[in-house]
């Protein structure tokens, strides 16, 4: 009660009050399934039901070849993505921000239209583009004599291919946060740095990079987080194969729940997900934010 | 003060009695819905895309237009039973009834598949359907018809037959003919043929950006086309008794090096597809043969009558290839009507009314235009008219083959196959090395299904 009366209450009151809705949807819809999550991992459960296993899922996970094929892949995925997202993001906000507004308004509705057209579309017109005997990038390949790739058929190139789409259909988001932070820098930092005698590139890496650190976490951490959970171009383009060469564990996560009816041992592997996720995302908080700062 | 007081007493006297009358009448009208619960009841009806119109052929024919037909002669006569009907897509369909299932909002009555229907039998999930059927309704139909729905584990029936499709091979004759290959098909009296045989013909096609023949090995349906092949060697699944996961066998590996030889020769569409894909590409005609069944053939027919696809595309059908001397097999695709348990007594009874009424032979001879062969022997002769597809498919069906639809685990059996299929076409595994770790994953999967149950 004396809580209630206090000073510090009354002065974040509102403060709770105001976020309390997306609170309560952010416990309803990810707090309370994830504890549910954790529960049903140490059962057997096939959605009538229930049986007490304790660890055995996860120790089947352990034991799990396919499994840790996925994981694997889910890390490849990661690899590919989010190092590529970055860079591409970056180079062409740069080159959009040299744009008249016009110019700049036309690319980033460009970039960004990905993000809201259906990715069930934008994997149809993949599937065609990467057909191995009617194809548009065999038909290109054809033209400077390259013989047919077997783009999502061959465990060789299938992460590369699926990630390059995600890449492209990613790229909006970035984009704008980029363009508008590096929008926002003041010129007072540039200033003195040409006073100094900078050249462009240190410029770059002295002054600019430096200052886009925050917006740089926000898309680093948001896209890791995407790429650890890549499974719509899986699900529609490749099935997880060629023999699981393209399994992500969200993928496995979802036939193990939805087409097997494993529900215990899919909780698992997403719980598995989830602490990977957050350590990642953990780590990335202690190395970034001690820089973060104007 | 006291007026205040006499004041705030008068408003909750006030509110309460509006809240009160408002739940008399509630719970009045709530009353008047019981007894019309007791009298009326509402069932859930979801069936899968079967064929669009229905007969099949018309021209602006849509795919819930048969079902709504059935559905509103059932109603008709049954004034009492209402019916919610839900059409569910094929591709993530089999997982919405797995959700629902889950979260108790799973159908009264669905139309499906004897191998997924089983595996909700499995789970406890539907209705047996013994005690609903006489003995001369049992006896009405065809040879197999009835056990179709039987589970191995308990031997009790979980759905009531609907109609068959046996897989065989769908042939652009047209394209053949175009070859001069016309005298590579089979012309006896059930269009059988060898190994050889079929491989001389793919390799006549082949050509001009056609392939011979194209393999489903992306999805679960890997087992339906693929499995007839191993079979044709004299593999199977299972055991005889059920008990074990043989196709590890001699035979197994001998169909595995076969499938891989035609990949390898490039006779077939080089990546892995989906039959949904095959379909589009035989559709264009750029496949001379698929694994097909009658309603591949409806499917073209109907295009080529609505002007969808130009002519010239004859369609002819051949058995999946055999050893000399040996019997063709094939791999039947039946379909049931399952009844899922909801606890409610007039439910699951209006639901067992409705599930009899789909399996009844006045509706058996309107299926013919899904590519079914009714079970219902009084209805076969009309259904099959005169499709060549569905006669084909009822002449064949005593050598249809089980894969292993009745045990315990068949989901995951079939799920371990196709990842093993492409780890031959793509070399990282050998046949034997490929059938071995599908039997070695396939028998955990049976296990593990076995200790949930």
């Amino acid at each position: 009660m004396d809580f209630i009366k206090s000073k510090r209450f009354k002065n974040q009151f509102w403060g709770y009050f105001f976020i309390l809705p997306g609170l309560i949807f952010f416990i309803i819809f990810v707090v309370v399934p994830l504890i549910s999550s954790l529960f049903l991992s140490l059962y057997s459960y096939n959605s009538l039901q229930y049986k007490w296993i304790g660890f055995k899922n996860y120790i089947d996970l352990i034991n799990d070849v396919i499994f840790h094929k996925a994981l694997i892949n889910t890390f490849v995925f990661v690899l590919w993505i989010v190092p590529l997202t970055m860079v591409f993001s970056l180079l062409i906000s740069i080159l959009i921000l040299r744009k008249t507004e016009k110019l700049q308004s036309f690319f980033k509705a460009s970039f960004y239209l990905s993000v809201v057209v259906s990715v069930v579309s934008i994997s149809l017109v993949w599937n065609w583009i990467y057909n191995p005997a009617y194809g548009f990038a065999n038909y290109l390949l054809s033209l400077i004599g390259i013989d047919p790739v077997n783009w999502l058929g061959n465990p060789k190139y299938v992460i590369a291919s699926i990630s390059l789409i995600v890449i492209i259909y990613s790229l909006g988001q970035p984009i704008i946060l980029y363009t508008a932070s590096l929008g926002a820098l003041p010129d007072t930092y540039f200033e003195a740095a040409e006073i100094d005698g900078a050249n462009e590139w240190q410029k770059f890496f002295k002054v600019t990079f430096p200052l886009l650190v925050p917006t740089t976490l926000y898309i680093f951490i948001t896209t890791i987080v995407g790429a650890f959970q890549t499974f719509v171009l899986v699900h529609l383009l490749t099935g997880g194969g060629p023999n699981y060469a393209s399994t992500t564990v969200l993928y496995l996560m979802y036939k193990t729940a939805f087409s097997y009816t494993d529900f215990g041992l899919a909780s698992a592997m997403g719980i598995v997900l989830f602490v990977i996720v957050a350590g990642f995302s953990a780590i990335q908080f202690k190395l970034f934010s001690s820089s973060v700062e104007y | 003060m006291l007026k205040k007081l006499i004041g705030m007493v008068l408003a909750v006297v006030l509110i309460t009695s509006i809240f009160a009358g408002c739940g008399a009448q509630k719970e009045g009208a709530q009353k008047e819905g019981s007894d019309n619960v007791q009298k009326e009841v509402t069932l859930n009806y979801w069936a899968y895309w079967l064929w669009s119109g229905i007969k099949g052929d018309e021209k602006d024919g849509q795919p819930e237009d048969w079902h709504k037909y059935v559905l509103n002669k059932f109603t008709e006569s049954n004034p009492k039973i209402k019916v919610n009907f839900e059409m569910i897509p094929w591709a993530g369909g089999p997982e919405k009834v797995n959700v629902a299932i889950a979260s108790k909002t799973q159908p009264d009555v669905l139309i499906d598949s004897e191998n997924r229907v089983k595996g909700y039998a499995a789970r406890g999930a539907t209705l047996a359907v013994d005690e609903f059927f006489t003995k001369e309704e049992i006896d009405g139909y065809i040879d197999k018809g009835w056990d179709s729905g039987k589970y191995a584990v308990d031997g009790k029936h979980y759905f009531v037959p609907f109609g068959f499709a046996d897989t065989y091979l769908v042939i652009n004759k047209t394209i053949f003919d175009e070859a001069g290959a016309t005298n590579l098909l089979p012309n006896n009296e059930l269009n059988t043929w060898t190994f050889d045989e079929f491989k001389t013909a793919l390799k006549a096609v082949s050509k001009n950006g056609i392939y011979g023949f194209g393999l489903t090995a992306k999805n679960e349906q890997g087992d339906s086309n693929n499995f007839s092949f191993l079979f044709g060697f004299g593999a199977r699944t299972f055991s005889p008794d059920l008990s074990k996961i043989v196709l590890n066998s001699p035979e197994g590996v001998k169909g595995m090096e076969f499938l891989l030889s035609l990949v390898e020769e490039k006779l077939t569409a080089p990546n892995p597809e989906t039959q949904a894909d095959l379909n589009e590409l035989f559709t264009q005609k750029k496949l001379a043969i698929i694994g097909g069944a009658p309603s591949t053939e409806d499917t073209i027919n109907a295009d080529l009558k609505n002007g969808k696809i130009q002519g010239p595309f004859e369609l002819a059908r051949a058995m999946y290839p055999n050893l000399p001397g040996k019997d063709p097999v094939g791999f039947s695709n039946n379909v049931g009507v399952a009844v899922f348990k909801s606890g409610d007594a007039d439910r699951e009874a209006a639901a067992v009314k409705l599930a009899k009424y789909f399996g009844s032979a006045e509706i058996e001879k309107t299926i013919a235009a899904g590519g079914f062969v009714p079970f219902v022997k009084s209805a076969v002769k009309d259904a099959i008219g005169g499709s060549a597809g569905l006669k084909y498919a009822a002449d064949t069906y005593k050598f249809m083959v089980d894969p292993g639809f009745g045990k315990l685990g068949y989901a995951e059996v079939r799920a371990a196959f196709y990842p093993e299929l492409q780890a031959v076409f793509i070399k990282t595994k050998t046949p034997q090395q490929a059938l071995d770790d599908f039997v070695k994953i396939a028998t955990e999967k049976v296990a593990k299904a076995a200790e949930k149950k």
